[in-house]
């Protein structure tokens, strides 16, 4: 095994005996991911409706298309309706595929397992993130504007956890900013690399209350800080809602070690 | 926008996500309709114009205007044609929104094949009555546009059941006058009764909001003698209140 693999190999166990330590109270993890949870049922269900209506409306339609070819399966018109026919299938099938991810997000939000540490792409993952709580920001009348370079560098991960604790973060600034009785600003999500330090860095900047939100929102940030610790990342909050409030996290790159 | 086509009845289908956009659209053309999808709405009011819908599919939230603006900006620009709204939220406060914006149908996501297709028909209907009242309000607007300024005031005082001799008094003419006046009010607008006459008047009053038809794809706006049936017969009721009963409507 190659150096570099053997620190991956003993990050690993470092960041696994941190995470039982911070797992003193596993209850009160696991209610607090289950409030996550809860907050983005909504979401995923609005994401689960699009599909269901779209695989509905296909399926219909195949069906109906397929009757008319019954009278006569070699005319012009048959043809058509099978290609159309095999169009809707294949879209309704897209559409179970979207599915099936909304699906698994909740059961990743709600299982609890040991880390996995691997080789991430930050971007994806942010804006996985950023996908999941857009119909959340539409029902909220709020604006995300993201600054997000097309490529940063790679982060040794668990993928998961991290998607888990950038949703805390802007269900956090989306309950602010909805608390906020001032005219609400974007809330804009910007990334940064640091190649010195091996850092890359995602800043989540709403103009929401400050003492908002409380409660299970509270909850939230503080679950996604013990995420960012399991890490060895960091997470802090610095800002006034005139300027901007900036919740901060810096993931180590690990440079030496990506695959 | 993409268009597909036949002479069956054109439904515009409006819905930033392309899935139910696509889908939506291939069961109305599977069932026999011609579709123009959108995923902008914006682009739909552009193309509006020139377009005979029978009804439109729109959903409710979508991004820089959703379709309660769509509906707004749809009146604003004389463009009636029924509106069916899918939403994926289905809150009350949705559906309010929604039906003040006289929604023909609301459907929540995820909803049945039978009841988009239920719903499509119903508008469709609806959108033919529409289409029925406006042509026939559009052949009362022409047949009124034909009369003098004076003519439309002596209809206006006649249908609110006003004697010859009262109307002459008011306009600062004679009885004799009126009478003439009166007889070509009757051939312009081709009414064989007084009865007709009033009917006619009170469907240009209930009509009043309406300042222009668009028929075909194009605007015909409200003849000035229009106007003053409208105004006069307003006037003339407020200075001599008669009870609805009383007025000359008779055989209505």
């Amino acid at each position: 095994m190659s150096a570099s693999r053997r620190n991956v190999h003993d990050a690993s166990v470092q960041n696994q005996n941190t995470w039982n330590s911070e797992r003193a109270d596993p209850e009160l993890e696991r209610v607090s991911r289950l409030i996550v949870a809860g907050e983005l049922v909504a979401a995923v269900a609005h994401d689960l409706r699009q599909p269901v209506t779209a695989t509905e409306m296909n399926v219909s339609a195949a069906l109906r298309l397929l009757s008319t070819c019954a009278d006569d399966p070699s005319s012009a018109t048959a043809r058509h309706a099978f290609a159309e026919t095999s169009e809707a299938l294949r879209d309704a099938l897209l559409e179970l595929g979207r599915m099936r991810a909304a699906l698994q997000v909740l059961e990743d939000l709600v299982r609890q397992r040991e880390p996995v540490f691997v080789s991430m792409d930050a971007v994806a993952l942010v804006n996985e993130a950023v996908q999941l709580v857009m119909s959340e920001v539409s029902a909220r009348h709020t604006v995300i504007e993201l600054k997000i370079p097309t490529s940063m560098p790679r982060i040794v991960a668990d993928g998961v956890l991290v998607r888990q604790a950038l949703l805390n973060i802007l269900m956090n600034a989306l309950e602010s900013t909805s608390a906020s009785r001032r005219p609400a600003g974007p809330i804009t999500v910007a990334m940064h690399s640091d190649d010195g330090a091996g850092i890359v860095e995602v800043v989540v900047t709403h103009y929401g209350a400050p003492d908002e939100p409380v409660g299970a929102s509270e909850r939230a940030l503080a679950l996604a800080r013990a995420i960012a610790e399991v890490h060895d990342a960091l997470l802090t909050i610095e800002g006034e809602p005139e300027s901007g409030i900036a919740i901060r996290t810096r993931w180590p790159v690990r440079r030496a070690v990506v695959v | 926008m993409i268009a597909s086509e036949t002479n069956q009845p054109l439904v515009v289908v409006i819905d930033d996500a392309p899935a139910v956009c696509r889908s939506v659209s291939r069961l109305l053309v599977a069932s026999g309709y011609r579709t123009a999808t959108y995923q902008r709405p914006t682009e739909y009011l552009d193309d509006a114009p020139a377009m005979a819908p029978g009804c439109v599919v729109a959903d409710i939230r979508m991004p820089e205007l959703d379709g309660i603006g769509l509906a707004q900006a749809m009146r604003e620009r004389g463009i009636d044609v029924p509106i069916v709204f899918m939403t994926a939220t289905g809150d009350v406060e949705t559906v309010v929104r929604a039906m003040k914006q006289n929604a023909s149908d609301l459907l929540a996501k995820p909803f049945t094949a039978d009841a988009l297709l239920g719903a499509v028909t119903r508008s469709i209907d609806l959108s033919h009555r529409l289409d029925d009242e406006h042509r026939s309000l559009l052949m009362l607007w022409r047949l009124a546009g034909r009369l003098t300024p004076r003519e439309a005031e002596v209809c206006a005082l006649v249908a609110c059941g006003s004697a010859n001799k009262v109307v002459a008094a008011r306009l600062g003419t004679t009885e004799k006058t009126i009478k003439v006046h009166r007889g070509r009010v009757m051939s312009k607008l081709a009414a064989t009764s007084l009865a007709e006459l009033v009917r006619m008047v009170d469907r240009l009053l209930a009509a009043e909001a309406r300042t222009s038809i668009r028929i075909d794809g194009m605007e015909r706006l409200r003849p000035r003698p229009v106007d003053i049936i409208v105004n006069s017969t307003k006037q003339a009721r407020a200075d001599s209140p008669v009870p609805p009963d009383d007025r000359p409507s008779l055989g209505r």
